[in-house]
């Protein structure tokens, strides 16, 4: 009986994190859409990107070249995808900035590592602003959730993301 | 003495004609900010893939300066219906299909005759492929080759109370040709230039042979407004201007070149579009500047058009 108690308050606790882990997300991301510029190749960038599993609204901008995504609430938006669908629109996909939340941890190397919950990846935090270290490092040795809104790229076979603001995510 | 004077008036138009031109190329090049696609030839922008464009165009020909004695007057109201499909976001398919009215008018010993036909033209189907590409933000230049083929779907044998239609009032060809060019396109935010070289090879059909025929066109749009960029995706007016330089071979009749047929043709032409993320709506003029034409070709007047893209 306190064995059967024991195991359900375990579940209870798993499924809760989970939830939390799948709350946290790629909600936003921008990419630059390299050779876009008239308002009739725009059209296909919008429909194309539209078709990106998650993504609710898309706003683009010709005069910057780019192209923002909103994500649906609690789902996530996959970088490969609109990186993908850029290019079926006949286009190059430049620079992406995601705002994202999810958790910090260090590796094995003792880096930073961001996990979006929902995303396939995990990022590599690089190129650490002097501000914004401390933060990171320490929000990563305690295992805390964060919000990251940064420049993505992906450098041999591994993603990196650029942070340029982070605020703590209450647990 | 009269003919002199119509001459004369002839070239004062032409002159007014090129300084209009010239106006409207300084006024297209003193707006800030510009670009869309070319109206009288293709471009090397994309189509995004899995999508389409439909395009839809009403082309009027006329052509009356016949100086012999039949004062042939001719008329051709075309209407194409292009559809555009990506295969790729490199790879695209066009196919065109074409309405035709053609209407000649003659003098005969009895009378003045008009004779002519309406209905479905020649279908053309063209694979075009991006070989090469540079983007950047709001700008890209790429060249794209492309191959095609005219089908020969329209009447070719079509016969009035006087007998058979010459062949140049047939509405096919009768014939497959095969075609093939190449186009660059730079577009920025601000301007777009295409330029593109064709040529196609007519091919024999009821023992008659259209000239060949090839193609170099150059197109400049220019953002006329909005002269500054705001956000968002607003809607776009350029002022294009473009130059068509086409040469024709001569025909060929039951193997024998015919000496009225071919010759070189340079048409100016200013136009206007109006474009948004869904639509371009243009319009055109192909004014002809040099008509160098063999025998008693005849030579055209100008050609109107007026066009409907929609994307969808």
């Amino acid at each position: 009986m306190h064995k059967g108690s024991l195991q359900a308050v375990c579940t209870g606790i798993i499924v809760l994190l989970f939830t939390s882990l799948a709350q946290a997300q790629i909600h936003g991301l921008t990419v630059a859409v390299e050779g876009m510029s008239c308002p009739f190749c725009a059209f296909g960038v919008e429909k194309k990107l539209q078709q990106v599993e998650g993504v609710e609204s898309i706003t683009i901008d010709m005069k910057k070249g780019t192209a923002s995504l909103k994500a649906k609430k609690g789902q996530s938006i996959g970088i490969t995808q609109v990186q993908e669908a850029v290019k079926s629109s006949g286009f190059s996909p430049g620079k992406i900035m995601i705002t994202a939340a999810g958790m910090l941890k260090l590796d094995d190397k003792q880096r930073p590592l961001f996990h979006p919950g929902g995303a396939a990846q995990s990022f590599l935090l690089t190129d650490l602003k002097d501000a914004l270290r401390e933060k990171t490092l320490s929000l990563a040795q305690s295992g805390k959730s964060a919000e990251i809104q940064g420049a993505v790229r992906k450098k041999d076979g591994t993603w990196a993301l650029i942070p340029e603001s982070l605020k703590e995510v209450p647990e | 003495m009269i003919l002199l004077g119509i001459k004369r008036i002839t070239r004062l138009y032409g002159v007014m004609y090129l300084m209009l031109i010239f106006l409207f190329a300084l006024v297209c090049m003193s707006a800030s900010d510009s670009s869309a696609a070319p109206i009288t030839f293709n471009t090397a922008l994309p189509v995004a893939k899995g999508e389409g464009i439909l395009r839809v165009q009403t082309m009027y020909l006329r052509s009356t300066d016949d100086q012999s004695a039949q004062d042939r007057e001719l008329t051709v109201w075309t209407f194409p219906a292009v559809g555009a499909y990506g295969i790729t976001g490199d790879l695209a398919v066009f196919g065109i299909v074409p309405v035709l009215d053609k209407s000649l008018e003659t003098n005969t010993p009895l009378g003045r005759r008009t004779r002519g036909d309406t209905g479905i033209g020649d279908a053309t189907l063209i694979i075009r492929y991006t070989l090469w590409k540079e983007d950047r933000l709001g700008q890209t230049i790429r060249i794209a080759p492309f191959i095609g083929i005219e089908v020969p779907t329209g009447e070719d044998d079509k016969k009035d109370a006087v007998g058979r239609l010459p062949q140049d009032l047939q509405l096919g060809s009768g014939s497959w040709d095969p075609l093939a060019g190449m186009i660059i396109t730079w577009q920025t935010l601000n301007r777009q230039i295409d330029a593109a070289v064709s040529y196609k090879l007519n091919t024999k059909a009821n023992d008659f042979r259209f000239g060949d025929e090839a193609r170099f066109d150059i197109s400049y749009q220019h953002r006329i407004r909005p002269q500054e960029l705001g956000a968002g995706v607003p809607a776009f007016i350029y002022g294009v201007l473009e130059s068509n330089l086409i040469w024709q071979d001569k025909n060929k009749i039951g193997g024998v070149r015919d000496k009225d047929s071919g010759g070189i043709t340079w048409f100016l032409t200013p136009g206007i579009q109006y474009v948004t993320k869904r639509i371009v709506a243009e319009a055109a003029v192909q004014v002809p500047v040099i008509q160098e034409l063999n025998g008693k070709a005849l030579k055209n007047d100008f050609i109107g058009i007026v066009s409907l893209r929609v994307n969808f």
